[in-house]
């Protein structure tokens, strides 16, 4: 995370419009902006594009999966296309559904400084983002762990923590509460609050209304359109 | 017919003499009644799932499924008369399409290639899923995935369900249809279930008893 | 048993291999197996060598079949076994098998001594050598992913037997159609997770830069050095030997 204040604006997104192969469209003129300081919440049914809308966030959609694709994503002013997906990491990270997918390390603090070593971040400082990240979740009792002997909540909250420690400006969540119990529940959603207050920008994707109620915009969606958006 | 299905006596599991281990419990779970498990991530209620389920054989007593001990059962025996729905769905399904997922055991069973897909198209229909009939397993979404997961367990007409998080991932219409389908299948069919889940909701909905689980051990009936 | 760098396995097992490579002797080549094998009691155990041999019994048995065919298709002078002017077996013959199957227990027994090193550390030994960290990683997660096809398949057969699919009752012959269905579903499931575990690699920075930090530093001590001298002068003493005929 860079230096940034509340307010910055950190994502752009302009007529983007998303269809695999020739198919019906999944994501359609949509646009949309998040700052600083800010956090969006999206819902819907299952299948009616969140998780298509976070892909092309990130970059994945299209530099992984093919598709017709248009419109323009700025990230912190460049353009997405210009970014790999490597590069994008300093700036946004992403935690996916399924835990067993982001976990590939032998025990949680090879994973966690992981992406830090990747960014070239120099070992005191990654002390001092393994003790940040341990500070904002419970995963010191986990990290000399092995990754294969913990438990679908552990793993969720070992994979929080790994793309935390990368300090992105932009977080996208997709459905991060899943597999949490109620403790794990309100320490992540305590961290994401804190994480708001020094100036991040987050997006979250779940099912449930109740766990978007820190959302300042929630976005219903339904196949690639935008029903409404609520404001708080 | 005893009301009893499984029977945990004084049974534990231990993953090495390094690894966590299960306290010793005694359990009883009836036909007819749904069950819940409850209790913090790495408590042991998937471990606790997979010992009474038999897909783990106890390290120290015994645990009896239908009247038989697990440790003379093979799993095909036991998959027979339970259903064990996974805590990521990935793991269990293999296939290519999502229809060859609902039809290639059902043909390894001996029913025919017509009595198998008919079978399929009724239980897909179930779970809004027959407009993936030809979809690829893999890239479904995780709610798809976790939908399409219940309906090949639910579609082997087991006596017994073990479902590790359910409503994971689920929207509300496919969260509100499970929901209808379960209590159906206890009403109507005396099947008797198992459940982890997080989802406080789900539970008030479901449970007709709650059992904490707690450093791997079972701790009281809530 | 002191723990030892991942860099000082690696020399030992290189050792051991080149040994088994490039020596053509029966003598030569049992003792790299004696060696190989006395290494891994030592510094891991030989509870952990058993555990290893059963694991390995399935590619042992695959080898031994290998030296057995080559034994009876290897024309030789010395017939031990002959069917009119055919000789089926030959002295020759079994004597390659024998090399064959001495030089592969050699290096795959010797390999287990790497297997007990956390993968982390491996590729941290392997780029600390100036290996491109790119490649240190390829290397380390290709052995990754070979058990994990094994897995796979297990999984779904786990999967397919908790369906109510008793496989005693299975015919023979639908049973190998049930393996051979499965093959395909697990070659694109496996490569399907290669992929993914890519792009979340690359989504944590992964080749973001030509150079990267490490948490980890490895460190030799005093035995490393000395362990690794002694490896190097006792290989290279193998080679003058053999060289020299002895």
């Amino acid at each position: 995370m860079t230096e940034q204040s509340c307010g910055e604006l950190l994502l752009e997104v302009k007529n983007l419009s998303f269809a695999y192969k020739a198919e019906t469209p999944i994501l359609e003129d949509f646009n949309f902006s998040l700052t600083g300081g800010e956090i969006a919440g999206f819902t819907g049914a299952s299948g009616c594009g969140k998780t298509t809308l976070f892909y092309c966030l990130s970059g994945i959609i299209p530099k992984v999966f093919k598709g017709n694709y248009r419109g323009k994503i700025l990230l912190k002013g460049k353009p997405l296309e210009e970014l790999s997906l490597a590069r994008t990491s300093a700036y946004l990270g992403m935690v996916f559904q399924n835990p067993d997918q982001q976990l590939f390390s032998d025990n949680v603090l090879e994973d966690i400084v992981f992406g830090p070593e990747n960014l070239c971040v120099p070992k005191t400082e990654m002390e001092e983002r393994l003790a940040f990240v341990c500070d904002l979740l419970p995963v010191e009792p986990l990290l000399y762990k092995k990754v294969s002997s913990l438990s679908g909540g552990q793993k969720q909250m070992a994979a929080i923590a790994s793309v935390l420690a990368m300090k992105p400006d932009v977080l996208l969540f997709d459905e991060a509460f899943s597999q949490l119990d109620g403790e794990g529940r309100t320490a992540v959603a305590n961290a994401i609050l804190r994480l708001r207050d020094e100036g991040c920008g987050i997006m979250m994707i779940d099912h449930s209304e109740e766990n978007l109620k820190t959302a300042d915009r929630i976005f219903r969606m339904k196949k690639g359109a935008f029903l409404e958006q609520r404001i708080y | 017919m005893s009301s009893v299905y499984i029977e945990a006596l004084d049974a534990s599991y231990s993953y090495g003499k390094k690894g966590f281990s299960l306290v010793p419990g005694t359990l009883r779970l009836e036909r007819g009644k749904i069950v819940f498990l409850k209790g913090k991530n790495g408590s042991g209620k998937s471990t606790w799932m997979k010992l009474l389920a038999g897909i783990f054989k106890p390290s120290q007593g015994s645990i009896r499924i239908d009247g038989c001990d697990t440790k003379r059962m093979s799993l095909g025996q036991i998959g027979e008369k339970l259903g064990y729905l996974w805590q990521n769905p990935q793991v269990q399904l293999f296939m290519e399409t999502v229809f060859q997922e609902m039809t290639f055991v059902d043909e390894l069973k001996g029913l025919s290639k017509a009595e198998s897909e008919k079978k399929a198209e009724v239980w897909l229909e179930c779970f809004g899923l027959s407009h993936l009939k030809k979809a690829s397993v893999y890239r479904l979404s995780g709610g798809e995935k976790q939908r399409l997961a219940l309906a090949v367990i639910l579609s082997q007409g087991a006596e017994y369900l073990m479902l590790d998080e359910p409503s994971k991932n689920l929207d509300e219409k496919a969260r509100k249809n499970l929901v209808e389908l379960l209590k159906n299948l206890r009403n109507e069919k005396q099947i008797g279930m198992l459940i982890v889940s997080h989802d406080e909701a789900f539970e008030q909905e479901l449970a007709d008893e709650t059992i904490l689980v707690e450093e791997g051990k079972l701790i009281e009936k809530i | 048993m002191r723990k030892f760098d991942p860099r000082t396995k690696l020399v030992m097992i290189l050792a051991i291999s080149l040994i088994a490579l490039f020596c053509n002797d029966l003598r030569y080549l049992s003792a790299a197996l004696l060696v190989s094998v006395l290494l891994v009691m030592l510094l891991c155990g030989a509870d952990y060598l058993r555990n290893a041999l059963k694991k390995m019994k399935g590619i042992f048995l695959l080898f031994f079949s290998i030296a057995v065919i080559q034994s009876i298709f290897t024309a030789g002078e010395h017939a031990l076994v002959q069917i009119g002017s055919v000789k089926l077996i030959s002295l020759e013959g079994i004597l390659l098998g024998a090399l064959f199957l001495l030089r592969i227990s050699a290096v795959m027994i010797a390999a287990v001594l790497i297997a007990t090193e956390d993968s982390r550390n491996t590729i941290q030994a392997l780029i600390q050598w100036r290996l491109p960290y790119e490649i240190a990683f390829m290397c380390a997660l290709a052995v990754r992913f070979i058990p994990l096809f094994g897995q796979e398949l297990r999984s779904s057969v786990i999967s397919i037997q908790l369906r109510g699919v008793d496989l005693k009752r299975v015919p023979r012959g639908k049973r190998i159609h049930m393996y051979v269905s499965l093959l395909m579903p697990a070659v694109t499931g496996m490569i399907a997770k290669a992929k993914d575990m890519a792009v979340i690699m690359e989504m944590r920075g992964f080749r973001a830069y030509d150079q990267r930090t490490s948490y980890l530093t490895l460190k030799l001590r005093g035995g490393d050095y000395a362990v690794m001298a002694l490896t190097v002068m006792g290989t290279a003493a193998v080679f003058a030997c053999y060289g020299l005929g002895i």
